[in-house]
């Protein structure tokens, strides 16, 4: 009787153990997918959006490509707080962030030229920028946002002289009119570089 | 009858296989390395919570550096973020600023909870809960290190990491538990940064500035990573290029030497040499972290069960289980 209750639990854990390598194979089977960045399936199919959520809720969908295929260059914002008297203030939105604190709104400029030919988007994020600013300085009537990329030359360029230096890549002056919703008239400096992917 | 034949031939080639596979994914293993991992990530994560606990409402906002509306609209909008639960609890009189200072100490207090490894399940389930949320909400600001807690606080609801070095264990008087749930979650966690590093050094190596060192140059010189005047290296490109190959060798070799006894030693120092390098030279110092600590803890610590660690059961032949008291081997 003993002996036949031991080899009943035995069996139990022997389906465990099955069930559970085989959780474990289908989720590494979803992570290799992940990472390799294929597109196996459908995503608009029920069991593609499934997948896919998935793939979010465990990680299991992420890629691996960091600084892949190569370093791309960087954007930095300036913004110029003008009051009602005309003085001109430069400050930087970053401005007292820590280390991490800075590299997490480097991200979040580098939206900026995710999608170069997504020109609302653009306009979208700067008016965003431009609206932290304003809460940050209530005595503000425009503030002016910035963006430079940075040209840096290859080793070899700098060799011969040449040196890295910051391009204006986007401009665009926001008025804050109090009695109606904010006006913005945009101008963009040029045409935009292609942003390498970084 | 062709497949009966067939099957009769193949079926004891499947149970060599069986016979290798089983004892790699399911031979009992003790937690020790799982909660080495488990303390290590979320000390990790419990600095980088001091780090930018400062920004909060401008990273998770909805007035944040970028709006809300932006936010949602650049993300999946069925991943949860805080603005699912806002409205109804500035229904109840909760302001904004309050609801997101209550998710980020909801989150370190539970990040401190897994750190001790007490309540651990619960701990990790809203761990990952919360830090996906977090994640979510300031959705532009994310980079790798954040894909990387998310994979591990999930993996830390599933697998035994409060089976060591844990208040829940200590309160039990036994150092750490041995079962076959760790050994799969060990070779789990194994085989994914096997799959991470692979993965990462072959899409490196697609491109051309890994093969001529620009990349390790423009890494350096960019202002964001910058942290030394490293412009010199422009006048040894080789430096740059042995960097980048060497970076290439590691990530690349990591799946195949980091397995054999006898490389796993110099494959984890390469491995953490190269995320300790990024931390110091490129600043990144929270993702150099938890990198190494991942490789540290998965392959550095022997999962190897020790005598006197409890057994929860031991499967004699024929499948007849007993169950073994702390400290003795049946």
């Amino acid at each position: 009787m003993a002996g036949r209750a031991s080899y009943g639990r035995g069996m139990v854990q022997r389906k465990k153990k099955v069930l559970v390598l085989g959780i474990a194979f289908s989720h590494l089977i979803l992570v290799a997918i992940g990472a390799s960045q294929l597109n196996l399936w459908p995503h608009e199919s029920g069991l593609g959006r499934s997948l896919d959520y998935y793939g979010a809720l465990s990680g299991a969908g992420s890629g691996y490509g960091f600084f892949a295929p190569g370093v791309g260059s960087q954007l930095r914002g300036s913004f110029d707080i003008v009051d009602g008297q005309g003085g001109v203030t430069p400050n930087a939105i970053e401005a007292g962030a820590s280390h991490e604190g800075a590299l997490r709104i480097g991200n979040l400029l580098g939206w900026f030229w995710r999608d170069t030919a997504d020109r609302k988007l653009q306009r979208s994020l700067a008016a965003s920028w431009a609206g932290k600013m304003f809460a940050r300085h209530p005595e503000a009537e425009q503030v002016v946002v910035r963006l430079e990329t940075y040209h840096l030359p290859s080793m070899k360029g700098y060799r011969s002289g040449k040196r890295p230096h910051w391009v204006p890549y986007y401009e665009a002056k926001f008025v804050h009119k109090p009695s109606t919703s904010r006006e913005e008239r945009s101008k963009p400096v040029g045409s935009p570089a292609a942003a390498p992917k970084s | 009858m062709e497949a009966r034949l067939l099957l009769q031939r193949v079926e004891p080639f499947v149970k060599r296989i069986g016979a290798s596979i089983a004892p790699f994914f399911l031979a009992p293993a003790s937690a020790r390395p799982l909660g080495v991992l488990r303390i290590l990530v979320s000390a990790v994560l419990l600095l980088q919570a001091v780090f930018v606990a400062p920004l909060i409402f401008e990273l998770y906002g909805k007035s944040g550096i970028t709006q809300d509306a932006l936010t949602r609209y650049l993300s999946d909008p069925l991943l949860p973020r805080i603005g699912w639960f806002l409205p109804l609890l500035e229904g109840w009189g909760v302001p904004e600023r309050q609801v997101i200072l209550g998710t980020c100490l909801a989150y370190a207090v539970c990040l401190l909870s897994l750190f001790f490894g007490w309540r651990t399940r619960v701990a990790a389930f809203f761990c990952w809960l919360l830090h996906w949320i977090l994640m979510t909400s300031g959705y532009c600001t994310n980079y790798g290190v954040d894909t990387f807690a998310h994979i591990v606080l999930f993996y830390f609801m599933w697998m035994p990491v409060g089976g060591a070095y844990s208040v829940e264990q200590w309160l039990r008087g036994n150092p750490s538990t041995t079962s076959f749930e760790a050994r799969v979650s060990l070779r789990v966690l194994q085989i994914h940064l096997c799959f991470v590093y692979l993965a990462g050094g072959v899409e490196k190596a697609l491109g051309p500035q890994w093969w001529n060192g620009e990349v390790i140059w423009r890494a350096l010189m960019l202002p964001v990573y910058a942290q030394f005047d490293m412009s010199w290296i422009a006048g040894v490109p080789w430096v740059a290029k042995v960097a980048a190959w060497g970076t290439l060798l590691t990530e690349i070799g990591y799946s195949f030497f980091i397995w054999p006894r006898k490389t796993r030693p110099l494959w984890i120092t390469l491995t953490v040499s190269l995320h300790v390098g990024i931390a110091v030279f490129l600043g990144l110092g929270v993702f150099g972290l938890i990198m190494s600590v991942l490789t540290l803890a998965v392959f550095g610590v022997s999962a190897e069960p020790r005598r006197e660690e409890a057994r929860d059961r031991v499967t004699l032949f024929g499948g007849c289980t007993v169950q073994v008291p702390g400290g003795t081997v049946a």
